[in-house]
């Protein structure tokens, strides 16, 4: 695959070089196949083969960014002349750039951390595998007399990067994702599977713990009143809820004092019991081992013990690829002591939510947020799950939230988070989330 | 590329199938950013995509490539043929198609003024003209402009015999400014936080008239540095423009969506409380509230009910055929407050025992399944001007642009934060209010509205970036409205 890549780039750097164009070329290719299935099969299935360059201007100062899948000459040509255009815009755009955030020398492929990401698998036989997988969960669902819908999908992906620098970085990556909702009565839940690796996936572990809440709760249906509730949160409802405070970790923000971090480092923010890094290296983590701008991906400890620690730089840029230049990619809350059985059984009125849907930033000084629990949503009363909630609408602050932590789960989970990295999350207790 | 295509079209016919399409779509999207009167940031992509589907056994397969030799792409509807194969023995439901007419069409959408003819210095003028006039309060700080253009072709090809052509535009931008008060940012844009886009050229951008209302938004940014929070409590309230939109969007567009009835969003986008079993005898708002889905092109004069044109391109839903071959057409959707119609494909309209699809299917690139989503989806106009609307409100708050949103996987309970709020007391707008919210059920919100304004208040508003489905994909949608007005509002958490 990296002769194809490197065989691509060739015409395009050449051409860059003749109009003295100091371009970076990053090449994605994806190649697999995603299943959507409801209670009684498939409903809809694709099968996807992309393949598409991005280049940018490596100095100066207003970025310009191209995408494209043409590879012909004219094509080329073409993205050339976009850049050519913006750095007329901006004369600046082609001087060497001051920033402290410049891309890395050529001495990136050393210093890049190893991450095995790829284990390959036929893409001739995934519809093969994708059948087999949705039939052998909708078979143990029904099993259960429950009903339910999700998702299979294999893919892989190529990472390619090269600048006129030397720099030449490469990535390859597999993808395995099985998400299935499923219901029982009023109740109903959701788990997601993901690893680089499909070996890794169990359908029946996969369905199980879709269904492991559920039993109790599927007789009884719970409404309740507004007010302040203890509540457990899933690792994916976890992510979801962190999401508004992501951009605001870039350090150039908070040095503006344009962030809800600025002026915050070295101060306490969350409660003890809260931990964050973000971290390609912890074990579990997969990613991509280059940033955007191809410099080596490297730990920080975000939040430690409730204070904030660092904030992210070099190393962490996302220019072009996500709204935001720096955001983190790969993020580790750290694991507690407890299981998940432990927690509920500590919780004297609380909510356990799954899934979160329309999380919503409603005022960002406070992080003021709103949103409703999505698959999996139940109410716990002295220690155990006794009823299915089917709304529930929090509106509260995000920083009030994270000082309310009081545990966390020994399991974490490891879940797919943007195009080049993962996630990985335990489940998170906190003493009071407000409900309305 | 069109000799390829015939090819696959015969071969599509040789498959033993019971139906397959192609689209090979080719799409270019350029987004510039400036700020505080420079040229920030441009981002241009391009890319070119064969999407095939095939119907074997009551199963449909899908395979895309970006690989356009004649080889890919015979293998990739070889591809989709086996999947339907492999897929059709674990199907949900046995697909069945409703009927369409197939065509031979080659179709351009009509630009006054071509985007892509235009230098990139023409193009960020009023833009930066606009930041300029914003910047001119030094306590402002900063203001930018996004501009986004698009041109998509998509060639559909069917193994029923249609070939439709068509080159389509849509064209969008906005400006915001942003101050900050007691440690809060405060934004104000125009149109809306996210643009406006219209099916249509750079005629869009020359409506929108930016640096015209640069000048408003310094003086209200200006305003609500020392305005009041928005109180809790109940309140009357006024719509319009992109929240008016989002309130449509959000509520009626995706509960109209028929492949939630059938579960096959329920993974990702939710359901709906809008079942089969309601159609056309379930006032689901009040008679004021006409709903009508319409993709329909320009054409002269405008069809009744659909509003003048106003010169700045119509709704971002805009095109000849959907991405099933199936003509734009007019549904109502609410009739007088009633729920009288499906946003539909040609499997969900089978499935509804409906002769033909309402021609909702749209796929974001060649890349992706086609899905039903939200083409124009109109508030028909009423009677009066939004100055007569504002009269008749005691207490209550009149809302542009929105901030937040949220609402349920059925699509009943939501919560939507203004940019700012207008305090209007006894008919008249007396000041500014930072943050306001406010949340409710959509059929009693809908029930609540008693008045839409008229013909002469009517334009299109719409978004570019509606996410639905799994992989997910984007879509333009276009609403074109009056501003209305709701009775009895709750806003507020306290």
């Amino acid at each position: 695959m990296i002769q194809n890549l490197r065989r691509l780039a060739r015409p395009i750097l050449a051409l860059a070089k003749k109009k003295k164009l100091p371009l970076q070329v990053f090449i994605r290719a994806k190649k697999g196949l995603l299943v959507r299935f409801a209670n009684n099969g498939v409903h809809q299935n694709g099968f996807q083969d992309l393949l598409t360059y991005s280049l940018r201007v490596m100095t100066g100062e207003g970025p310009v960014y191209v995408e494209s899948g043409d590879f012909s000459g004219a094509g080329i040509r073409s993205a050339l002349d976009v850049i050519a255009s913006g750095a007329k815009q901006s004369p600046g755009l082609l001087r060497p750039r001051q920033s402290t955030l410049a891309g890395p020398r050529n001495d990136g492929a050393r210093r890049h951390p190893r991450v095995k990401e790829f284990f390959p698998f036929s893409l001739e036989k995934t519809p093969e595998l994708a059948a087999r997988v949705v039939e052998e969960g909708l078979r143990l669902i029904r099993r259960e007399h429950a009903t339910a819908n999700g998702y299979f999908s294999a893919y892989q992906r190529f990472f390619y990067l090269r600048d006129p620098r030397g720099t030449e970085l490469f990535h390859p990556a597999t993808a395995v994702r099985f998400g299935v909702t499923v219901r029982k009565g009023p109740a109903k839940n959701y788990f997601s599977f993901y690893h680089p690796d499909p070996k890794k996936l169990h359908v029946g572990r996969a369905v199980g713990r879709a269904m492991e809440l559920i039993g109790e709760a599927s007789e009884r249906e719970v409404t309740l009143r507004p007010g302040d509730y203890e509540c457990v949160f899933s690792p994916r409802a976890l992510l979801e809820l962190f999401d508004p405070l992501r951009r605001h970790f870039d350090r150039r923000l908070c040095e503006d004092g344009k962030s809800v971090l600025s002026g915050r480092l070295g101060k306490k923010i969350f409660s003890p019991a809260f931990s964050l890094q973000e971290s390609l290296q912890y074990p579990g983590q997969f990613g991509v081992p280059f940033d955007a701008e191809g410099a080596a991906r490297r730990p920080v400890t975000l939040v430690k013990g409730g204070v904030l620690k660092d904030l992210l730089g070099k190393g962490h840029s996302t220019r072009g690829f996500t709204e935001h230049p720096f955001n983190p990619q790969n993020l580790v809350v750290e694991k507690g002591r407890l299981s998940l059985k432990n927690i509920f059984e500590k919780i004297r009125r609380g909510v356990f939510i799954n899934k979160i849907w329309y999380h919503t930033l409603v005022k960002e000084s406070e992080m003021e947020v709103t949103g409703l629990g999505a698959a999996g949503c139940f109410y716990i009363e002295k220690g155990r799950i006794v009823g299915s909630v089917p709304h529930l609408r929090y509106h509260d602050s995000l920083f009030s939230i994270l000082r309310s932590v009081a545990g966390a789960t020994q399991e974490q989970i490891l879940l797919k988070d943007g195009e080049m990295g993962s996630a990985l999350f335990p489940y998170l207790w906190v003493s009071r989330l407000r409900l309305v | 590329m069109e000799k390829i295509l015939a090819l696959l079209q015969e071969k599509m016919g040789r498959l033993g199938a019971d139906y397959a399409d192609l689209r090979f779509v080719e799409m270019e999207r350029s987004r510039t950013r400036t700020k505080n009167g420079a040229f920030e940031e441009l981002k241009d992509s391009a890319s070119r995509g064969v999407g095939f589907r095939v119907l074997k056994g009551g199963g449909f397969g899908f395979s895309a490539t970006a690989d356009l030799s004649e080889k890919s792409l015979f293998r990739h509807l070889e591809q989709a043929c086996r999947m339907a194969k492999s897929f059709s023995k674990i199907r949900h439901a046995e697909v069945k198609l409703s009927s369409a007419k197939s065509a031979k069409v080659r179709w351009v959408l009509p630009v006054k003024k071509d985007p892509w003819k235009l230098s990139l210095e023409e193009k960020i003028a009023p833009f930066l003209e606009a930041q300029r006039k914003i910047k001119m309060d030094p306590e402002i700080d900063s203001a930018c402009g996004v501009l986004d253009l698009i041109r998509k072709r998509v060639v559909f090809v069917s193994s029923e015999g249609s070939w439709i052509d068509q080159l389509l535009y849509r064209t969008g931008g906005w400006i915001y400014g942003e101050t900050w008060a007691k440690g809060e940012k405060i934004r104000r844009s125009w149109p809306g936080p996210s643009g406006v886009f219209r099916a249509g050229g750079y005629e869009a951008v020359d409506q929108m008239k930016f640096p015209d209302e640069a000048e408003r938004i310094r003086e209200e940014l200006k305003e609500l540095r020392q305005s009041p929070e928005a109180p809790s409590g109940t309140f009357d309230l006024v719509l319009k423009g992109s929240v008016l939109a989002l309130q449509i969007h959000e509520t009626f567009g995706h509960a109209s969506e028929s492949d939630r009835v059938y579960g096959y969003e329920d993974n990702y986008g939710g359901r709906t409380f809008l079942n089969p079993g309601l159609l056309n005898g379930y006032p689901v708002a009040s008679s004021k509230v006409t709903l009508v889905s319409d993709a329909q092109p320009p054409s002269s004069p405008p069809p009744a009910g659909r509003g003048e044109d106003k010169g700045g391109g119509w709704g971002a839903g805009t095109f000849a055929y959907d991405d099933e071959g199936v003509p734009a057409k007019r549904i109502e959707v609410l009739r007088e407050g009633v729920f009288s119609a499906y946003l539909t494909s040609r499997e969900t309209a089978y499935f509804l025992n409906q002769p033909e699809s309402s021609a909702n299917m749209v796929a974001q690139d060649g890349f992706h399944y086609p899905i039903i989503r939200m083409t124009n989806l109109n508030l028909l106009p009423g009677q009066g001007n939004l100055d007569e609307l504002i009269a008749g409100v005691q207490e209550g708050y009149l809302l542009d642009n929105e901030l937040s949103w949220s609402i349920d996987q059925m699509r009943l309970d939501f919560q939507i934060g203004g940019e700012a709020g207008y305090h209007i007391q006894n008919g008249k707008i007396k000041g500014l209010v930072r943050f306001p919210f406010y949340h409710g059920n959509t059929l009693d919100f809908w029930r609540s509205c008693d008045r839409v304004a008229g013909k002469e208040e009517w334009d299109f508003w719409g978004f570019s970036d509606c996410g639905k489905g799994g992989p997910y994909q984007e879509a333009f949608t276009g609403h074109g409205l009056s501003p209305a007005r709701f009775r009895n509002v709750e806003f507020g958490r306290e």
